[in-house]
């Protein structure tokens, strides 16, 4: 059925191809192909734009490795390539026969940036096919941040309909989507848990990191398995030309990595390794006497990212990169919890012909806790873990100037352990089941340029997940309680769900440097990240869908208008979408979510939809560069098990939420850089009267979400001295301030008795960082 | 050694939570005001039947703004009915206002009571079935323990446990700990036998002080009570950090009303600390 689907439709791409064909001169065509690529250190750079001055639009991005390939007539061309941060390459060439280039792009000096000449500066924003966001890390380097920890999914959440989950919180809501439906790739392999410390910090070492794609929607078949967005981040290959060393130390953190070639330049590693001394934060804890326990305390996380490659021939090269990332926190030597995720991906690109580009991943992911209570011989360990095996085929083939197809598969063995217990005292606690699970996707999609002005990606993505025994069921009524159960044996297949997915991208080039693009998706989720409390905690647990969960389904409807000035100095941008949710989770009253074998019995599902309008203002090039970004929105849902039924508004409605961000270079060794961010406060449950049960005091709810917190803003500021010795030895001072006017942000609002008249009540409002000053220093070699 | 091993774990799981978020909190807190709506009153009525002689109190009274009204008015002049399934029918009588008395109705286990508020020409009513009489078999006074290592036993700090034999079917408990002459409200002490069912059952319910005076009453609860008392206590005792988003109780009244209606057989037993009942059953 879905091999019917895919031939008709790439019978359809080509009965539209065709009459265009037609139109233009029978010349014989020929392939320029190769990568773009770093001169520097060897990376290869994605998303470089290459296309001839003689025909702009039929220009072509390179792909998540580098590689391009375009088909041209026969002619002399001037071939054009252009990325962010580089200097433009003018190439020209007889084009007779095909080419095989490597482009070597060299980084634009600071005294370059002033004077681009005209027409050389990218517009890719506008005439792609493709609605990204994306985020150099070296771009970044200068923004402030909190305790000098740099952090790129902090940064994200700078742009516009990105709306962090809270404070000191890696989380975060796209265009009204729920945390876990963000679908968080580090080198292909996802990452479920994103976040250390609770979520102060991200998983991401930005030592490691090369750059971070985002999408919001208008999503490319490639990608599923996530309802909201796709967060593609690439490490650092390494350089293959030289040895270099980094490093830093912070207040909190110190960091270490390692770059250099292998294998006589045809290869080259990374290895990056962080640490943080957390435990400091246990020094502020009042102490209770001198055998206190916060003395025996330990809290700090480390992450090692290593990646190396091999070019094995002209047409073959091997990567292969891993991540490990851990938290520990011991309490007194008898408590002990560590989590974590390690990922590890093997890929190989080969390039089949010319036109044909492959490549082959395997990938492993895992995300895990352990729970350690107990001395001597009565202890109890618990441990949970999510783990995937992933298989990914990627196939480009570059039909023509026209057309450039993708197609590939995707095949994933998941395993959910939700808590395995093995206890000496606790005989009684049972561990939970685990849960097996398959989930295969297929995809095709074109990118077209059909006329001059008008480009299409259309694409479908099919995917299926099954649940595979050994398992148990369980059937539940209105109250939750169990009324049948089915026991499936290991191997057998069970519970199987599967649909389309389309995916449309329509792009009116109006003229270079405007243009409008509209989008729809369909996402599908078939696993489930539950966790009834309002922050992010180690202990969420995801879950695959079943009779008693449905997969999650997503519609997301987009329209932007993006336009380019001062010969693409500044890109302005805005976008309005609207999103349906299906089978979005939900907790019924009292749900217990922790060791029970029936979690699904505690949840309730509804629908969801948001709307909202992104204003985005960049200026890519000078001395001041930044952006101010502005999102207007309205996130709801509706359960029947809540609220009487009544929509509410859901916990990622923010109407508000604006950034701006500027760094400004005073001199090649200064650079000043500021941050201000105002988001509406969160919506939260507050109660509207109160009566007495049993002599205590309880607050009755008129309705779900009724409230929003205070406004949340503050301004953080960052000044970045850096010194470059003819040695090559360079260094750089970092300092920061977090909340520059320590602006009391609530964090939460409890009710407490009033110790004066304990009849009374009273309102706390609890905050977390204020003013918070940092100083970091780094080095490279 | 059987231990209220479920909530020991969660237990554990909470506390590890608030250090966490300790750590980061550098205790900024102020207090704010918060401008909240006020409600419509609404009808609020408790009453329990226990297997204890009668009469029996149900009071009904109305709520009130969150922040202003100490003292919530009472429900006169209702229409307060208690029936059971082996044919009673009570018409309460109101003792003062706000109080209503039970006249006839009798608490045994296995019968189901039905209450019927009229007021103001609203309608309201509920049902809660008596579990069996469950026996507090005795008491233990052990030494204070150190638990999973951390925290320094108390020396002047005993424990108290509680024993009785679980009935062989679902059963629900409550405990409450009346330590001279003051009961402690917040900890409801809510007991699910899903891993001791019909076992023997050892549960330590308080850790009392030499000379202490405690009473240790056990309540058996249906379904819907011990299922209102859980969420009536999630809402009392929430993390405020880590705590799920608040909610009204789930209550067994129809019609919009306030707190439940119940019926527990109820035993009891009173013990005096001293070290001479250490290691002993009373």
């Amino acid at each position: 059925m879905i091999f019917r689907i895919c031939f008709l439709f790439l019978s359809f791409s080509a009965i539209i191809t065709q009459p265009l064909r037609a139109e233009s001169d029978p010349v014989k065509t020929v392939t320029i192909s190769g990568f773009v690529r770093d001169a520097r250190n060897g990376e290869t750079l994605t998303g470089a734009v290459i296309f001839p001055k003689e025909n702009p639009t039929v220009g072509i991005s390179t792909n998540s490795y580098g590689y391009f390939s375009l088909s041209l007539p026969i002619g002399n061309y001037t071939i054009i390539v252009q990325y962010l941060g580089y200097k433009t390459k003018a190439l020209s060439m007889e084009l007779k026969e095909n080419v095989k280039i490597t482009v070597d792009m060299e980084e634009e000096s600071i005294a370059l940036k002033e004077v681009t000449i005209t027409g050389d500066r990218n517009n890719s924003n506008v005439v792609s096919g493709e609605l990204i966001s994306k985020i150099n890390v070296k771009e970044i380097q200068t923004i402030p941040v909190i305790l000098g920890e740099k952090d790129i999914l902090k940064t994200i959440q700078l742009l516009p309909g990105i709306t962090p989950a809270g404070e000191g919180n890696a989380g975060f809501y796209v265009r009204g989507g729920g945390v876990d439906q963000n679908l968080i790739l580090l080198d292909e392999a996802p990452v479920y848990n994103p976040s250390h410390l609770l979520g102060f910090f991200s998983t991401f070492n930005s030592d490691a990191i090369k750059d971070i794609t985002l999408y919001k929607g208008g999503f490319p078949a490639e990608y599923g398995g996530r309802l909201s967005s796709v967060v593609d981040i690439k490490m650092n290959e390494g350089n293959n030309k030289e040895f270099h060393v980094s490093g830093g130390v912070g207040i909190i953190a110190s960091h270490l990595a390692v770059e250099g070639p292998l294998f006589k330049n045809r290869g080259s590693f990374m290895i990056a390794a962080r640490r943080t001394y957390a435990d400091m934060f246990l020094k502020l804890l009042p102490s209770k006497g001198a055998d206190s326990t916060a003395s025996k305390t330990t809290l700090y996380f480390y992450d090692l990212n290593m990646k190396a490659n091999y070019q094995v021939t002209e047409k073959d090269r091997l990567y292969f990169s891993a991540y490990l990332g851990r938290d520990n926190f011991n309490l007194g030597g008898s408590l002990g919890l560590n989590w974590g995720n390690i990922t590890a991906t093997t890929r190989w690109n080969h390039v089949f012909s010319d036109k044909v580009f492959s490549n082959t991943s395997l990938i492993f992911n895992r995300y895990s806790y352990n729970f350690n209570v107990g001395v001597g011989n009565l202890t109890m360990k618990v441990l949970s873990e999510i783990k995937d095996w992933n298989l990914k085929e990627d196939l480009h083939y570059y039909l023509n100037s026209n057309n450039t197809i993708k197609f590939g598969l995707n095949s994933i063995y998941h395993t959910f352990v939700p808590s395995k217990v093995d206890s000496t005292v606790f005989f009684r606690v049972k561990s939970m089941d685990n849960r097996y699970a398959l989930e295969n996707a297929f995809y095709i999609s074109n990118e077209q340029t059909i006329t001059n002005h008008f480009k299409a990606t259309y694409g479908l993505r099919y995917s299926m997940f099954s649940s595979i025994g050994p398992g148990t069921i369980y059937t539940y009524d209105q109250v939750s309680d169990v009324i049948d159960s089915a026991v499936f044996k290991k191997g057998k297949i069970f519970n199987t769900f599967k649909g389309l997915e389309p995916r449309l991208l329509l792009n009116y080039v109006i003229n270079d440097s405007v243009s409008v693009k509209a989008s729809y998706a369909r996402t599908r989720q078939y696993i489930h990240l539950l966790s009834n409390t309002t922050s992010t905690t180690p202990f969420d647990l995801w879950v695959p869908s079943n009779i008693n969960i449905l997969p999650e389904i997503a519609d997301q409807y987009t329209l932007g208008y993006f336009r380019n000035f001062s010969n693409n100095m500044y890109e302005t941008s805005v976008e309005l979408y609207y999103k349906t949710l299906q089978n979005q989770i939900d907790y019924r009253n009292g749900s217990n979510l922790i060791l029970n074998n029936k979690v699904e019995s505690q949840l309730v599902f509804g629908r969801g939809f948001g709307y909202g309008a992104e204003f985005l203002v960049r200026k890519k090039y000078g001395k001041l560069t930044g952006w101010v970004s502005y999102t207007l929105s309205k996130t709801k849902r509706q359960f029947n098990d809540i609220n009487n039924g009544n929509i509410f508004l859901a916990k990622q409605d923010r109407p508000n939420n604006l950034a701006i961000v500027g760094m400004y270079e005073l001199s090649p060794r200064v650079t000043f850089s500021a941050t201000w961010i105002y988001i509406s406060g969160n919506v939260v449950t507050f109660p509207s009267g109160r009566y007495y049960v049993d002599g205590n005091i309880v607050p009755y709810y008129t309705g779900r979400n009724g409230y929003r917190m205070p406004d949340y803003h503050r301004l953080d500021v960052g000044l970045t001295l850096h010194k470059k010795k003819p040695n090559k030895f360079e260094s750089e001072w970092n300092f920061s301030i977090y909340n520059v006017y320590a602006r009391a942000n609530a964090y939460a609002i409890n009710f407490q008795p009033d110790p004066k008249d304990p009849t009374k009540t009273q309102a706390i409002q609890l905050s977390l960082f204020r003013f918070v000053p940092a100083v970091t220093y780094n080095f490279k070699f | 050694m059987q231990l209220k091993t479920m909530i020991t774990y969660k237990t554990s799981i909470k506390i590890i939570l608030s250090i966490l978020t300790g750590f980061i909190l550098a205790g900024c807190q102020k207090v704010i005001n918060v401008d909240l709506n006020v409600a419509a009153p609404l009808i609020v009525i408790e009453g329990l039947i226990t297997d204890n002689p009668g009469p029996y109190l149900v009071t009904l009274s109305k709520s009130g703004s969150y922040f202003n009204q100490p003292l919530l008015p009472p429900v006169s002049g209702a229409q307060v009915i208690i029936s059971d399934n082996s044919g009673t029918i009570d018409t309460l009588k109101e003792i003062k206002p706000g109080y209503y008395q039970t006249i006839k109705t009798k608490g045994i286990p296995g019968r189901t009571y039905t209450i019927n508020v009229l007021s103001e020409s609203e309608e309201y009513s509920g049902t809660s079935t008596m579990f069996s009489h469950v026996r507090i078999d005795s008491l233990h006074l052990l030494k204070s323990q150190q638990r999973f290592g951390f925290g320094n036993p108390d020396e002047s700090r005993f424990e108290l446990h509680c024993f009785f034999k679980d009935p062989v079917e679902k059963n629900f408990y409550r405990i409450k700990v009346i330590t001279n002459d003051s009961i402690n409200n917040e900890n409801f002490r809510l007991y699910d036998d899903q891993y001791t069912n019909g076992e023997v059952t050892d549960l330590r319910v308080a850790r009392p002080k030499r000379g202490d005076r405690c009473t240790i009453e056990l309540f058996s609860l249906d379904k819907l009570t011990y299922g209102y008392y859980r969420t009536l206590e999630d809402l009392i005792r929430t993390n405020p950090f880590f705590g799920s988003t608040p909610a009204n109780p789930n209550t067994n009244l129809s019609n919009g009303a306030l707190g439940y209606f119940g019926a527990s057989a109820v035993s009891f037993k009173t013990v005096i600390i001293s070290d001479s009942l250490i290691n002993t059953a009373r």
